[in-house]
């Protein structure tokens, strides 16, 4: 793929190469590995599906894809997997928003004070290794196995990474930029909102898209120790059951979500950071 | 005729890991309003840190700096700089690039837009006002890093090096390009070089520094007639200051390489 995308190295060369073809070139390429990726999973369900039916694989353990299909369809026709898809996701994203909203402006002031990273690194050291699980019991204790607790278990699972994300993203914007625009009469305060934030931003969006992923896997395991609603609830409760293609339609589910909003958030990330769409094609 | 800059027996050391580095020692030099001075020494002369203490961003360990008169104690965006990297903000177009400097002080729109158009047009990158930095080639980039200085309106351009990330045609070309926008501005200059060519294709004045720690080792008037064409480096009065400056420097150089050996 590197070979498709690489970029010319001015402008003027660029302009010298009729455009057309380009995109003619680019888009058979896209259109062929579309279509390769296609049949992959086509394969790959056919094959899944004849193992169960010829009994190489148990069905008990691991269900065919048409029983799945029948149970997805059920869930989906009564409405339920989209309860469960709406609850999950919005612990996360209220979690999430609330870790984001702390690790964001603390990270910035971390990666520019010395002094206060001095003070913070000891404390961020010891947070970052717990995982969220380890955080169950205490945040039951605090909030009960309500909304809150698990906006808190999102939180603790996600704030310390992004938090040091941000400082990293921070502590690795050019100096020279600050140095510029400080010689055209910034001010500090200046300085910290219109070269620091822009100039970190990149980073910052990536550091937000890996602890996005880290609170899906937070909100997850905590559905499944205390709620009545959610995907981790779906699949924890359908294992009481025993109703295996239930379990896999929840994972197929959370995939699902989860690329669904990658998605949203690479549009965003188009949206707010216009320069970089040409360094990416 | 009072200088524009006056550097009064400055002096600049540093503590490195390896003890105390000393780059200027007992500078003094006046820098006349409206000349292009450039600035030639060998690597690790102070020249970088002389631009560094004119503009303010570090003080001296003794001696001043006078920015007309009035000592220079803080960032000082009367010396506008120019750097060899470029230093553009990748995330703004090259309008917006040029537009910063009068943002900050809250301009209004339509005199922005003018004064933007104005120097746009001086670099002659009027069709590139939408384009961003990495959409431009180097010499492209240093334009629109003079452009955004000149905007700025300082008294005074500071030019560390600002063509020496390009490849020589480039650099021959932008060296024209460049000596025809600063006479159009009228501005000071101080032009920091390892080129004795570029020196002597641009400057007034010369100033040719010593080996660590720095020092004024040789000023000359560069009286060759303008405006210089790439031509004049045949001319033999172009030779014999060329032949001048270097056995200055290369005295310094060869000092340089036995410092460190």
């Amino acid at each position: 793929m590197s070979q498709a995308t690489e970029v010319a190295p001015s402008a003027v060369a660029r302009a010298e190469v009729p455009a057309l073809d380009d995109e003619r070139v680019d888009r058979r390429r896209r259109l062929k590995r579309i279509g390769i990726s296609t049949l992959s999973v086509v394969v790959f369900v056919l094959v899944w599906e004849a193992l169960t039916a010829s009994g190489v694989i148990n069905p008990a353990f691991f269900p065919s894809p048409s029983r799945m299909t029948a149970e997805a369809t059920k869930l989906i026709a009564s409405f339920e997997i989209f309860r469960h898809i709406g609850a999950s996701t919005e612990r996360v994203l209220i979690g999430f928003g609330l870790s984001a909203l702390v690790a964001i402006p603390l990270g910035i002031a971390l990666g520019i004070s010395p002094l206060l990273k001095a003070v913070a690194d000891p404390i961020v050291s010891i947070v970052r290794p717990l995982p969220s699980l380890s955080w169950i019991p205490l945040s039951i204790l605090w909030f009960g196995i309500g909304e809150s607790q698990k906006y808190a278990i999102v939180f603790m699972g996600t704030v310390a990474p992004l938090l040091i994300y941000v400082t990293d993203a921070t502590l690795r914007v050019d100096p020279i930029l600050v140095k510029a625009a400080r010689n055209l009469g910034a001010t500090q305060l200046q300085v910290m909102a219109r070269v620091i934030l822009p100039a970190a931003l990149p980073n910052i969006l990536t550091g937000l898209k890996v602890s996005l992923a880290l609170a899906w896997m937070c909100i997850i395991s905590a559905e499944m120790v205390g709620a009545s609603n959610g995907l981790g609830f779906l699949i924890w409760n359908a294992k009481d059951w025993a109703n295996m293609p239930q379990v896999l339609v929840g994972m197929v589910a959370i995939s699902l979500t989860v690329l669904v909003l990658d998605i949203v958030f690479r549009t965003l990330e188009n949206k707010l950071m216009p320069w970089k769409a040409h360094e990416r094609k | 005729m009072e200088p524009i800059i006056r550097v009064d027996r400055a002096s600049m050391a540093y503590r490195t890991r390896k003890g105390i580095t000393e780059a200027l020692r007992n500078l003094s030099l006046d820098i006349h309003a409206h000349e292009i001075l450039c600035i030639v020494g060998s690597s690790g002369c102070g020249k970088s840190t002389l631009l560094n203490l004119i503009a303010g961003f570090v003080q001296p360990t003794r001696g001043t700096i006078y920015l007309k008169g009035q000592r220079v104690s803080g960032i000082e965006p009367r010396c506008g700089m120019i750097f060899q990297e470029y230093a553009l903000f990748p995330w703004l177009t090259v309008r917006s690039n040029v537009e910063f400097g009068m943002s900050l002080r809250g301009t209004d729109k339509a005199e922005r837009r003018r004064v933007t158009d104005e120097y746009l047009k001086l670099v002659s990158l009027e069709s590139f006002a939408d384009a961003y930095p990495s959409e431009l080639s180097g010499g492209m980039r240093q334009r629109v890093a003079i452009a955004r200085v000149l905007a700025n309106d300082p008294e005074v351009l500071l030019m560390d090096e600002p063509l020496a990330a390009l490849d020589a045609m480039t650099r021959q070309i932008l060296q024209d390009e460049l000596l025809r926008i600063v006479e159009a501005s009228g501005k000071t200059v101080i032009f920091v070089t390892h080129s004795i060519d570029e020196a002597l294709i641009l400057s007034d004045r010369i100033a040719v520094f010593s080996s660590r720690p720095g020092r004024l080792k040789m000023l000359i008037e560069n009286d060759l007639p303008r405006p210089r064409k790439a031509e004049i480096q045949l001319s033999p009065q172009f030779l014999a200051l060329k032949t001048e400056i270097w056995h200055a420097v290369q005295e310094e150089v060869l000092a340089h390489l036995e410092a460190r050996a």
